[in-house]
């Protein structure tokens, strides 16, 4: 092809390219939004609670943050609750109001509390309206926020305590401040980049001073460091223009040493520092108690503002695990009363001298505390942050009640199973693993869950070989169980080391796996994969250590830097992920947390590393592998995701190979944010995927050409660690972790859409038979129980696709039966992008009578049609788009034909009654006020006057009309009809016996009321008409006169 | 092919495709007062949103299947009095500048009951028939361009109105049509802040050439009047 002819190519390539593009756009977060995810929680088990902020003047305003929820609004002290980040980061390191103008909200993004599963921040966000709206303003690079102070005489003053990154060295650490409200920033306290600040009190009564504490850390994926010589405590008095550093012998305590077969106290000469928290109490700010981490962490006092300090006695639980419970408060007007959140909760009456534990009365308190807020107006009245929730104590701390409606829960996967309803499994951070129903009579509430196994919960998988009776659950590091349904019994099945292995290194996540190309086969791992065919009672080693074997990489006991922290979190050389091919049960995959993806096509005989491979295409070596999954269309091809956030690298890593490992395709996308956790294939459309990654839901529907974030009332960036599509359902489970568990419903749409029909400006989706049904999962009476999520819809609704909002005309959807009658018309949605309308799947309900002293239900309620065939007839202003609909019967329903055909009689014949009850009245209606106006104008004219009442009595034998109270029933003609009616339209059987005979005699007494009708017709017709016509009354009947 | 026309050929290739990427590309430079005028360009102009003195509208809601008829009556910035009828029983409300009442049989409610006054102060902007955002300097309002925020698969316009203290109207608009979709009105009273949002669409221009949503949330209008005599008696407690 010589040079003019390739560019001619190239000018049409561009624009087919271009047409492409803009095709693909049309298809974009928007498109489906009207799918909403399900939110199913659990609220009973919820999340790590981050940061609590209430309003001092008033105390039922409060704004919570989560590890992984964003932030929770609830104006009415807990009663409800309600997102108000929901576009923005989810993890929440610090909250501060403006107690000046409560509408102004400061929210630090980036939990400080630094575990190894810690997510990270995006900087600093302002509302001035409450949390309508948020703006960033700035510290984008901190990735942690772990304090904001508001200066209280001038509410432009904020100082941001930032810890900084925490997977690298950073010049973002420090502590910053802004005088113009948070339009500007000033670092005013930086040590260095390994050196962030961790806290920050400000003396109320003169803002200036300012006591801070840096704080050294680092974390590694297989070792964490808390402490260093840049760890401090600093003063100010010239509100942080100037430091000066607290010297560290200020807080060397006495270390507890083994002398001579005797304990005694040495003075301790190394006076490296970590983490230190520290608080002031604002009824006397110079006394303050500072948690100071060392090689002995300790608590300690101050009465002089800081100036000297001095060490107190104190629990394991005030000194407990420095790094991650940095928490303390003294009571707003009472300085000797003192809270120390921590792994439980302590509390002084002295000062910080001694201290007592919370009761457990009320309630359990969940363990691992990390907020606090106390209301300033009303002390008795706490709230408390932990790893499982908010408490709230309403007695000081003694008792405490759990919020049971905020749905935080952290889950890092979910599994289902094939019951009616399926069921969803999964593991939360901190709190176990627990099942849950996909929807529940009246909805799926707190105690619709159950709790399955203990432990930290991560992966957890129903056995599909024994009809779901087994679970397969674990905890950290390893410990795993065959859990029986039934009895809740469980045994533990983890593989244990013999004399053929290493010392068996378990990821504290570790992979627990029931085959995807045969279910019998249940998977283990740890650097070794282990394979069990008899649901874990024996386990066979099929693979050597897969990993890197890294031994530098394997001091895992001498992690935690001054407090030593090793509780398998940091474990590492360990297999993180395992696949088999849905096609091939020989096909077997392994990926590690460094770096490796090892495969064998043999049943594991022989293992291949194709690590080397996947370096080619962009993906940093020893990235962690966090998903495989084998492609269910073609044995060569598999996805794979990773992520490298442990080495200061959020990007996002996906990649495909097509021939079993050898290359690799990286797949990128301009929308992607945040590291991968999950991609999914769809289980019908090879075309169809889905990416979770720590900053949100990614859809491609045309085989990651292209993608989008899902945005169907999902969180903007929320974290989602796992993804399952229900087989049966179509459903898509997403395992979030902050938001709980997550349900799109029957993902079909998303699955058939193509740029095709996105082309059309209008489009009727085909449909598929819609099965007869009086819903599922009714309920009574509304819940009282927390979180309570919604079902799903129970009728597949009627969806058309829209390329535009129609903002000009009249959107209208008409169902016509086989004979083109109008059977309902009903109200239509016009937005842009996908549409899904219900048909209730029953008739337009009639008119019943009026004019009486209530409405009836009567109108409202209309019988089911019978099976057929209709017409979906969709009319936008003056065009019409039909499609056709085949309506059947559930096959599973037990009325027969035969029921259906007698239900749907009767229900017709009830109608009836009320239509001709109706027109009945109607005409009553206008004869009774003809001849009332008469009256009312000839008040002489007694035999008008009886004629009169001879119609309102009569009127009143036909429907109620007096009704002197809500509770005063009057049940005449009209209520009978509906009583009946509706008890035969909504029962899912034929009418009874009693029932038909019941609908003969209203039949009958309709009769009768038709002919007495007639009487007074006659009546009106040959005598009263005349009468009132000759008055010179207004023959414009029924127009009241004004 | 020549050179210069292959080249010419291969420029406008490129142009025209870099207009569909254009297209595409989501451009946020937007005024309050731009996306104001524009809005109120497609609803006939200022002059003609200024001769409304007074409306009278007629629609249906539909329940079910069940339909509801609805009359509104509105005087322009004086009064406005909305009925319900279903089932033969009518229920109204009536908000003037100072006052107002409900009569919601329905309900049980067989009096006339006065409103609050804070839900009076709160349905007062309501009787602004060119609505708050039109001329809102000179009626004592702020507005602020807030970006933009999907609504219904639309990234649409989104305003911010502080009507006062306690009342903020947040409207979106569309950015094709310009029209408003949906106004959301929050507003605090007696310590409780409510929330409440009403769609509109089907715009129609009536043969004298004044421009009506047609749907405001569930109710479809089937006949709308401008400027016709409306009894005053309508706005009085009267059943």
């Amino acid at each position: 092809m010589n040079k003019k002819n390739l560019l001619l190519v190239f000018s049409f390539s561009l624009l087919v390219f271009n047409f492409s593009l803009s095709e693909a756009q049309q298809i974009n977060s928007y498109t489906f939004s009207i799918m909403e995810a399900r939110w199913l929680g659990p609220g009973t088990m919820s999340g790590r609670i981050t940061s609590i902020g209430g309003v001092d003047k008033e105390g039922k305003t409060l704004y919570i943050g989560t590890a992984g929820g964003g932030v929770w609004k609830t104006t009415n002290a807990g009663a409800s609750f309600k997102p108000v980040f929901d576009k923005y980061c989810m993890s929440i390191g610090a909250i501060a109001i403006d107690q000046k103008d409560m509408n102004t909200v400061y929210v630090g993004s980036g939990e400080s509390n630094m575990r190894n599963s810690v997510s990270y921040g995006d900087g600093l966000y302002k509302t001035t309206d409450g949390g309508d709206n948020w703006e960033k303003i700035g510290l984008d690079s901190t990735e942690h926020i772990s304090k904001i102070l508001i200066d209280p005489t001038n509410n432009k003053t904020i100082y941001v305590a930032a810890p900084g990154p925490l997977w690298c060295d950073s010049k973002s650490r420090g502590l910053y401040k802004s005088t113009d409200g948070g339009q500007t920033w000033d670092k005013i306290l930086y040590i260095d980049n390994k050196t962030g600040c961790a806290d920050i009190v400000m003396n109320p009564n003169n803002p200036d001073i300012l006591i801070a504490t840096t704080w050294q850390f680092r974390r590694y994926p297989y070792a964490f460091n808390s402490g260093g010589p840049g760890s401090a405590m600093y003063k100010s008095t010239d509100g942080g223009n100037h430091w000066r550093k607290i010297p560290n012998k200020s807080f060397l305590g006495d270390s507890l040493v083994m002398r001579d077969g005797a304990q005694v106290y040495v003075k301790r000469k190394d006076s490296t520092l970590g983490r230190i928290a520290v608080t002031l109490s604002p009824s006397n700010p110079d006394h303050l108690l500072a948690i100071v981490e060392a090689k002995d962490t300790k608590l300690f006092v101050s009465f002089d503002g800081g100036e000297t300090w001095s060490k107190q006695a104190a629990t394991q639980n005030v000194e407990a695990r420095p790094f991650y419970f940095s928490c303390m408060a003294f009571d707003p007007k009472d300085d000797k009363r003192v809270y120390r959140p921590s792994f439980g909760l302590s509390i002084s009456d002295d000062g910080g001298r001694s201290f007592t534990d919370a009761s457990n009365e009320g309630g359990w308190l969940h363990s691992d505390h990390h907020a606090i807020w106390i209301n300033p107006m009303y002390t008795n009245q706490i709230w408390l942050g932990t790893d499982g929730g908010v408490f709230l104590s309403n007695d000081r701390g003694i008792t405490w009640t759990f919020i049971a409606n905020l749905p935080v829960g952290q889950f890092y996967h979910v599994q289902y199973d094939n019951k009616e309803p399926y069921n969803v499994y999964g593991g939360l951070q901190d709190n176990g693993s627990w099942v849950g129903p996909s929807q529940w009579y009246g909805g799926v509430s707190n105690g619709d869950w159950r709790a399955l196994y203990g432990g930290d919960g991560f992966w957890v998988q129903p056995d599909p070989t024994d009809t779901f009776r087994s679970v397969y659950a674990e905890a950290q590091g390893g410990e795993a169980g065959r859990v029986d349904t039934k009895t809740g019994l469980s045994i533990n099945i983890a593989p244990t080391q013999t004399d053929k292995e290493d010392k068996l290194r378990w990821n504290w996540n570790s992979p627990i796996y029931i085959g995807a190309g045969n279910p019998h086969n249940l998977y283990m791992s740890c650097q070794y994969l282990y394979k069990s065919t008899n649901q874990g009672h024996t386990w066979a080693r099929i693979s050597p250590d897969l990993t890197t074997n890294d031994k530098s990489k394997q001091k895992q006991e001498e992690s935690g830097g001054l407090s030593a922290d090793n509780t398998a979190a940091e474990n590492y050389c360990t297999i993180f992920t395992v696949a088999e091919s849905p096609l091939d049960e020989n096909y077997i995959y392994a990926g590690t947390d460094d770096g490796n993806i090892q495969i064998t096509t043999d049943a594991g005989k022989t293992w291949k590393n194709v690590a080397e491979n996947i370096w080619k295409c962009g993906i940093p070596k020893h990235a962690w592998v966090s998903s495989i999954e084998p492609s269910r269309f073609d044995k060569n091809t598999l996805y794979a995701t990773f992520e490298n956030h442990m080495y200061g690298d959020f990007k996002t890593y996906l990649a495909k190979s097509t021939d079993l490992g050898k290359t690799w395709k990286r797949i990128e996308s301009t929308e992607f944010t945040g590291f991968a956790h999950k991609i999914r294939e769809d289980l019908v459309n090879k075309d169809l995927m889905f990416l979770g990654t720590e900053h949100g839901l990614f859809c491609t529907i045309d085989g990651g050409a292209s993608w989008f974030r899902m945005k169907n009332h999902i969180p903007d960036y929320c974290m989602v660690r796992d993804i399952q599509i229900q087989p049966r359902t179509n459903d898509l489970i997403l395992a979030t972790h902050g938001r709980g568990i997550m349900i799109v419903d029957n993902i079909t749409p998303i699955r058939n859409m193509t740029k095709d029909i996105a082309g059309n400006d209008v489009y009727m989706i085909p449909m598929k038979p819609i099965k007869l049904t009086f819903g599922n999962y009714e309920g009574g009476f509304p819940e009282h129980d927390g979180w309570v999520a919604d079902n799903a819809d129970q009728i597949p609704p009627i969806e058309y696709y829209l390329k535009s909002r129609v903002m000009s005309s009249d959107v209208t959807l008409k169902i016509y039966d086989s004979k083109g009658n109008l059977v309902k018309e009903i109200p239509a949605e016009k937005r842009k992008g996908l549409n899904m309308v219900t048909w209730d799947l029953r008739m337009k309900p009639p008119k019943t009578a009026g004019g009486g002293s209530k409405v009836d239900q009567g109108g409202f309620i209309a019988p089911m049609v019978l099976p057929g065939d209709y017409t979906a007839k969709l009319f936008i202003g003056d065009k019409e788009y039909d499609e056709q609909l085949k309506v059947i019967a559930d096959p599973n329903d037990k009325m027969s034909d035969a029921d259906r055909q007698a239900q749907y009689d009767a229900a017709m014949k009830c109608m009836q009654m009320h239509e001709e009850l109706a027109t009945l009245v109607d005409h009553l209606n206008t004869v009774i006020d003809s001849v009332k106006n008469y009256v009312d104008n000839n008040k002489g004219n007694k035999k008008a006057a009886a004629f009169l009442d001879s119609l309102k009595t009569f009127k009143g034998t036909l429907m109620a009309v007096k009704q002197t109270s809500l509770f005063a029933d009057e049940e005449r003609l009209r209520e009978k009809i509906t009583k009946v009616y509706v008890a035969v339209c909504y029962q899912d059987a034929p009418p009874t016996n009693l029932q038909l005979e019941n609908v003969s005699l209203l039949k009958t007494n309709l009769a009768k009321a038709d002919d007495k009708d007639k009487a007074l017709m006659t009546d009106y017709y040959e005598k009263w008409r005349k009468v009132i016509e000759g008055g010179g009354y207004n023959s414009n009947i029924g127009v009241p006169k004004h | 092919m020549k050179l210069p026309v292959l080249l010419s050929l291969v420029v406008a290739t490129s142009v025209v495709s870099m207009g569909f990427v254009r297209i595409a590309i989501n451009d946020d430079k937007h005024t309050a007062d731009e996306i104001i005028n524009n809005y109120i360009t497609v609803m006939g102009g200022a002059q003609k949103l200024a001769s409304i003195n007074n409306v009278y509208m007629e629609g249906e809601i539909n329940i079910n299947g069940s339909k509801r008829i609805t009359k509104k009556w509105m005087v322009n910035k004086k009064a406005m009095r909305t009925e319900t009828t279903f089932s033969g029983i009518t229920s109204f409300s009536i908000v003037r500048q100072d006052s107002g009442w409900n009569y919601l049989p329905t309900r049980g409610r067989k009096s006339i009951e006065p409103m609050t006054a804070s839900s009076v102060a709160s349905n007062r902007p309501n009787l602004d028939i060119e609505g708050p955002l039109v001329n809102y300097k000179t009626k004592g309002y702020t507005v602020k361009y807030m970006g933009t925020d999907e609504i219904e698969g639309t990234e649409a316009y989104k305003l911010e109105e502080k009507i006062n203290d306690s009342l903020t109207k947040t409207y979106y608009v569309d950015p094709d049509s310009h029209y408003i979709m949906r106004v959301r009105t929050k507003s605090s009273m007696g310590g409780r802040v409510s929330i409440s949002a009403t769609d509109l669409s089907n715009y129609t221009k009536t043969a004298d050439g004044y421009v009506f949503p047609m749907e405001i949330g569930n109710v479809k209008y089937t006949l709308v009047k401008v400027n016709t005599e409306i009894n005053d008696n309508l706005f009085k407690p009267i059943k």
